[in-house]
């Protein structure tokens, strides 16, 4: 993978996708199954 | 210098190991340097960002800067919430569908001799996801449907599978028919795994994306801000990230994007 670089983006980037964020809403209904978790892990550290 | 920060910055990825950790790793110890503090980097590996559900990290002070997918940013910016202030530079890969814009896609990934040639031939399939707040693995695939007039009934399943590399082993195994899945995390698996590599393609791909975004803890953005922009300012950063093992191009001239329509 190659990586370009930063470019400057403003909060308006996102506002296209606040839409979809009810259909996650709406997918609750179906059953989740497999892995789930939130836990937090591998903590790196800079010594 | 003193910056009011205390001894250690700390730094979250959500997008990791998907994407590679030593990129995030790059970003966090040339903005650490810059601010001269130490710092730690913790890795989040079971969702791409905090949900409307759990704790937030940011809130509590307990993470200072946030690697994570567009979902948790749009939550999390609420006016209700307010926690975390957006970093006004994002990168940008080199996929060729993202024309130097700071922005990705899904790629709906299958395995090479399956039969399935386009969406609609996944009705019945056994398809998964990464996790609730993923925008290329789940609100992606949700809106794709609803254009459609489709909801996850579609499927055969619509199981939550953990991560985008989690979907892609479940394939190669045959046990998941396909998954929407970033496209960067999709290259770089390749990468890791030349002898799969060519066990999986994609038949369609969904985006443009906004590119995922650096976050800053609101209560600490006054001090990180200015010393986090001259970090991903300096080329030294760009190395550092090439010295990683992920190719650095120079840095892209493209300007603010608000484009963003899957």
């Amino acid at each position: 993978m190659r990586y370009h670089g930063f470019a400057s983006i403003n909060d308006g980037h996102f506002d296209l996708i606040e839409p979809m964020m009810p259909l996650g809403r709406r997918d609750e209904r179906f059953p989740v199954y497999g892995l789930a978790g939130t836990g937090r892990s591998d903590r790196l550290s800079q010594d | 210098m003193a910056t009011g920060l205390g001894f250690l910055l700390s730094f979250t990825a959500w997008l990791a190991p998907g994407l590679p950790l030593a990129m995030f790793d790059a970003i966090a110890s040339a903005v650490s340097i810059e601010i001269g503090v130490d710092y730690t980097l913790t890795v989040e590996p079971k969702i791409s960002g905090p949900t409307q559900h759990v704790d937030d990290l940011f809130a509590r002070g307990v993470t200072d800067v946030g690697f994570l997918c567009p979902p948790s940013y749009v939550w999390l910016r609420q006016p209700s919430v307010t926690s975390v202030v957006l970093a006004p530079l994002a990168p940008v890969f080199d996929d060729i569908r993202d024309q130097g814009r700071p922005v990705y896609f899904s790629d709906l990934v299958v395995t090479t001799d399956s039969p399935y040639r386009r969406f609609t031939d996944l009705a019945g399939a056994r398809v998964g996801y990464n996790d609730r707040s993923s925008l290329s693995g789940y609100f992606s695939l949700l809106h794709h449907l609803d254009e459609k007039g489709l909801d996850p009934g579609f499927f055969g399943g619509f199981d939550h599978v953990g991560s985008h590399v989690g979907a892609l082993e479940l394939i190669t195994a045959g046990d998941l028919d396909a998954a929407a899945v970033d496209a960067n995390v999709l290259r770089t698996w390749r990468t890791d795994n030349p002898g799969r590599a060519d066990r999986v393609r994609s038949i369609a791909d969904i985006g443009p994306h906004p590119v995922q975004p650096i976050v800053l803890r609101a209560a600490a953005a006054g001090r990180l801000l200015p010393p986090l922009v001259r970090a991903l300012s300096h080329e030294a950063t760009l190395e550092s990230v090439a010295r990683c093992g992920i190719t650095v191009s120079p840095r892209s001239t493209t300007g603010t994007s608000t484009s963003s329509n899957p």
